[in-house]
């Protein structure tokens, strides 16, 4: 039986996943308490040296902060919809789209929760997927990736998106935003800490009375506020990339074993890559979340090349690879796509233009114009390679 | 004192096998859910067929045999239980549709008509929700098979008896063929 063989793989990737979500959690909350702890030495360098007192009040500030993360974290996959201007995507308008995301559902089993349907006015092909918990979760795309993909490939696209929801990536994600907006705010504060109270904190620390000693705590938290100002925004970024790259290759992978499709979700990527339109509705807080990076190796700018070096995603030819080297034998990567959707009348309209490419052999016969012809699972899925998946 | 440690011990083992119980019992559970969902999609593709073999008969009338076969093979499905079973019927009600469509093919009128092709549509989204179904079904049935049969849950489930479930095959080599159909 095929399903005795790879998925376990995935089961266990998922699960290292899960807990790399929650080293990610523990991680920036150490982060953010070390810094807390940072600022309170350099206002109160005797009081942060004395674990009595610096303890509550270490403590108490960062719950203030982490407090404020969480409201940002909760509030954060609505930020995320507002800020690329999506709105719900009723049944009505978009009928294909949900009958398609209901079947993604359906194979991930979730279909009794649904993420919810947004869509995005842009034309350049595009999703991504935000919230905090299966319950609670969104899955956006683009009208440009609705009217361009045909309906395998959006399928594969959705359930790329799905997989992140399973994969528990969109809390990961929501929580890296999160946690790299307080680090930002903290060092901030460092800053300017450093540059107006460490002249004044400086004298009155003598003033205080609080001696040579005091004086020593001072230099310590100055050493430690510099390091942490250079060292914190780093961190963070790593945060915020450890978040991305490994998890975009597992969701193409739990994509492509969900729908035990992988030619579709290989095709969606050759097209995506094909695909020169930049999306419109792009925030550098937001590129993580999409499913191709925006803004990748589009623009010519400065701006776009230092994008490049500290790109979230992989590189989709990339991404392509990977697929192709865990389905071998069954993915082909040179066959022409299959015709985009909603050109003028479909394909298979009487008299029409010839319903499929002939290089397309899975589908060149089939009623369903792009679409794989009928069967109990799409023709681009022969059965799965015998379980030692790289053979010859 | 050894009161003590012997208490300790068996409230841990106590709980690990409340603990691998429940493990299974979950599992068998989500069997269960996926089933009622292929169930579900089943019920949805045998109420599609009526109407699409109602549409196609307004075009190609004297294709009775294949309307026949369709009408069989879904009355035939309609009436069996177990996965075994209804996977056979349902492969056989799969290979008459294919061949229910192919045959429109030769239709361009038919083709054309705003219905059928929306009954298209809904019946690709059928046939991939049964699919679907059945694959969520498939990958439950052999998460609870693992928790069945390795080491110290393999125990707890001959003990209470959890009996293993049956796969829903589909995958024979002729229903993932294309139907081969000549028109002469």
């Amino acid at each position: 039986m095929s399903h005795t063989s790879e998925p376990a793989v995935y089961d266990e990737l998922q699960r290292a996943n899960r807990r790399a979500t929650r080293v990610l959690l523990a991680g920036s909350v150490f982060l953010a308490v070390v810094l807390v702890w940072i600022v309170v030495g350099w206002f109160a360098p005797q009081a942060a040296l004395d674990p009595l007192t610096a303890v509550p009040v270490t403590l108490g500030a960062a719950t203030l902060g982490l407090g404020g993360t969480y409201l940002a974290y909760r509030g954060g996959p609505a930020l995320a919809l507002r800020a690329a201007k999506a709105r719900p995507a009723s049944r009505e308008a978009y009928p294909q789209l949900h009958n398609v995301f209901d079947e993604v559902c359906v194979s991930a089993g979730i279909s009794g929760t649904k993420p919810k349907l947004y869509i995005v006015d842009d034309p350049a092909p595009n999703a991504f997927a935000t919230g905090l918990k299966l319950e609670d979760s969104h899955v956006a795309v683009t009208t440009g990736l609705v009217e361009q993909l045909p309906r395998y490939e959006l399928r594969a696209v959705l359930a790329h998106e799905v997989a992140h929801v399973l994969n528990d990536d969109i809390r990961a994600v929501t929580v890296a935003v999160a946690t790299a907006g307080l680090v930002a705010l903290l060092a901030d504060v460092l800053v300017r800490a450093l540059w107006f109270g460490g002249a004044r904190g400086g004298n009155r620390g003598g003033n205080r009375g609080g001696g040579g000693n005091a004086g020593a705590a001072q230099v310590i938290f100055l050493v430690l506020g510099l390091l942490a100002v250079v060292l914190a925004p780093i961190a963070a970024q790593l945060i915020r990339f450890a978040v991305s790259r490994q998890r975009e290759y597992l969701a193409d992978a739990t994509a492509a074993d969900l729908l035990r499709d992988p030619q579709s979700m290989v095709n969606a990527l050759r097209r995506l890559e094909a695909d020169k339109t930049e999306l419109r509705q792009f925030e550098v807080a937001t590129a993580h979340l999409w499913f191709e990076e925006p803004n990748e190796t589009k623009g010519r700018d400065r701006g776009a090349k230092m994008a490049r070096r500290f790109a979230t995603h992989p590189s989709i030819q990339e991404r392509i690879q990977r697929l192709a080297r865990l389905n071998a034998g069954t993915v082909r990567l040179d066959d022409p796509l299959p015709p985009p959707p909603g050109r003028g009348p479909r394909p298979d309209a009487g008299g029409g233009p010839a319903s499929a490419p002939e290089g397309q052999p899975s589908t060149g016969d089939s009623p369903w114009g792009g679409m794989p012809p009928w069967g109990p699972i799409p023709g681009t899925t022969p059965p799965p390679p015998p379980p030692p998946p790289r053979g010859r | 004192m050894e009161w003590l440690i012997v208490l300790a011990v068996v409230l841990v083992l106590g709980i690990g096998l409340v603990a691998m119980y429940n493990r299974l019992v979950r599992a068998r559970v989500r069997v269960d859910e996926a089933w009622a969902q292929i169930d579900t999609q089943l019920q949805r593709r045998h109420d599609l067929i009526p109407n699409l073999v109602e549409t196609i008969k307004g075009y190609a009338a004297h294709e009775r045999q294949t309307f026949e076969e369709v009408t069989a093979a879904r009355a035939r499905a309609l009436q069996v239980a177990s996965p075994g079973e209804l996977a056979d019927a349902e492969n056989q009600l799969t290979q008459a549709l294919g061949r229910l469509l192919a045959i429109s093919e030769n239709y361009p009128q038919l083709r054309a008509d705003a219905n059928f092709r929306q009954l298209q549509e809904e019946l690709a989204h059928t046939e991939n929700l049964v699919a679907g179904a059945r694959g969520h079904y498939n990958a439950s049935v052999r998460s609870y098979d693992e928790t069945r049969q390795v080491f110290p849950t393999s125990v707890i489930a001959g003990a209470f008896n959890f009996e293993p479930r049956e796969y829903f095959e589909v995958e024979t080599v002729e229903v993932r063929s294309v139907p081969d159909v000549s028109f002469e």
